[in-house]
């Protein structure tokens, strides 16, 4: 068993529900391997349980972060908090969305060049989540 | 150690209780909760040793919270550091506050082992 999993272009897929653990939360995201043509995206969704549907995205209208890089690691992170950007906290269930895109037809050829096709192992560390402290 | 919203003075210096390592990595994150203005002078450091070593350990990571070269936090700023293959069996973390006064959370490290080979 390897820890990640494995995604290829073009990858446009939700993870799981998951219960909210608090207003605010740090995600952890490691791009464990990638080949060059993977361009990836993580979003995360929130919505309560008794709303039907795939949810709706945290970080458009109401921006809760900016997926950022932890040093020079494959880790990058998001930070959603109470008050940046708009961002007025988790609703009950949360989950991502990670799209890897790339093309996968040769443009120049018209078929399907596997050199070119974007491939990501990936996985999430441990979520934060927290309460905002400050009254 | 206690360390929702626990406020530390200018000359404290608070060791924590030592805890076990969750994994050869870690991601620290600490956040500035409030603070005496833009003069305060506090570290947050991670300590480790071996269970089988006497003493308050070595410093392996450290944030600045005002300051600092590193960091420059306010209220309700975090800060992210990575520790990669530094830690030792035991951990427990340190805060320095030099000049005026600081609240701090120092959230729970975030252990990890590397999953590419190198």
């Amino acid at each position: 068993m390897h820890s990640g999993k494995v995604l290829m272009a073009n990858a446009d897929v939700y993870t799981p529900w998951m219960s909210r653990g608090g207003d605010n939360a740090i995600f952890t995201f490691e791009t464990i391997v990638a080949n060059a043509s993977a361009a990836l995206t993580v979003r995360a969704y929130h919505k309560d349980p008794e709303t039907t549907g795939d949810g709706a995205e945290v970080s458009l209208t109401n921006q809760g972060a900016a997926w950022a890089t932890i040093g020079s690691s494959n880790l990058t992170q998001g930070t959603y908090q109470v008050g940046e950007n708009g961002f007025t906290g988790f609703l009950e269930w949360v989950r991502f969305r990670i799209t890897v895109s790339n093309p996968l037809v040769d443009a120049a050829e018209g078929d399907f060049n596997s050199n070119e096709v974007g491939i990501v192992l990936y996985r999430f560390l441990q979520h934060l989540w927290f309460n905002t402290p400050n009254a | 150690m206690e360390t929702f919203g626990q406020t530390f003075q200018s000359g404290e210096v608070v060791l924590g209780d030592w805890f076990p390592r969750g994994g050869d990595n870690a991601v620290a994150r600490v956040q500035c909760i409030d603070q005496s203005g833009s003069s305060v002078d506090a570290t947050v450091s991670f300590l480790t040793k071996n269970e089988e070593d006497i003493g308050d350990g070595s410093s392996v990571l450290s944030i600045d919270v005002g300051g600092g070269a590193d960091e420059a936090l306010s209220p309700p700023g975090i800060a992210t550091k990575l520790s990669e293959g530094q830690f030792k069996e035991l951990i427990r973390v340190k805060v320095s506050c030099v000049v005026g006064w600081v609240t701090l959370q120092v959230f729970p490290l975030v252990f990890f082992d590397s999953a590419k080979a190198p």
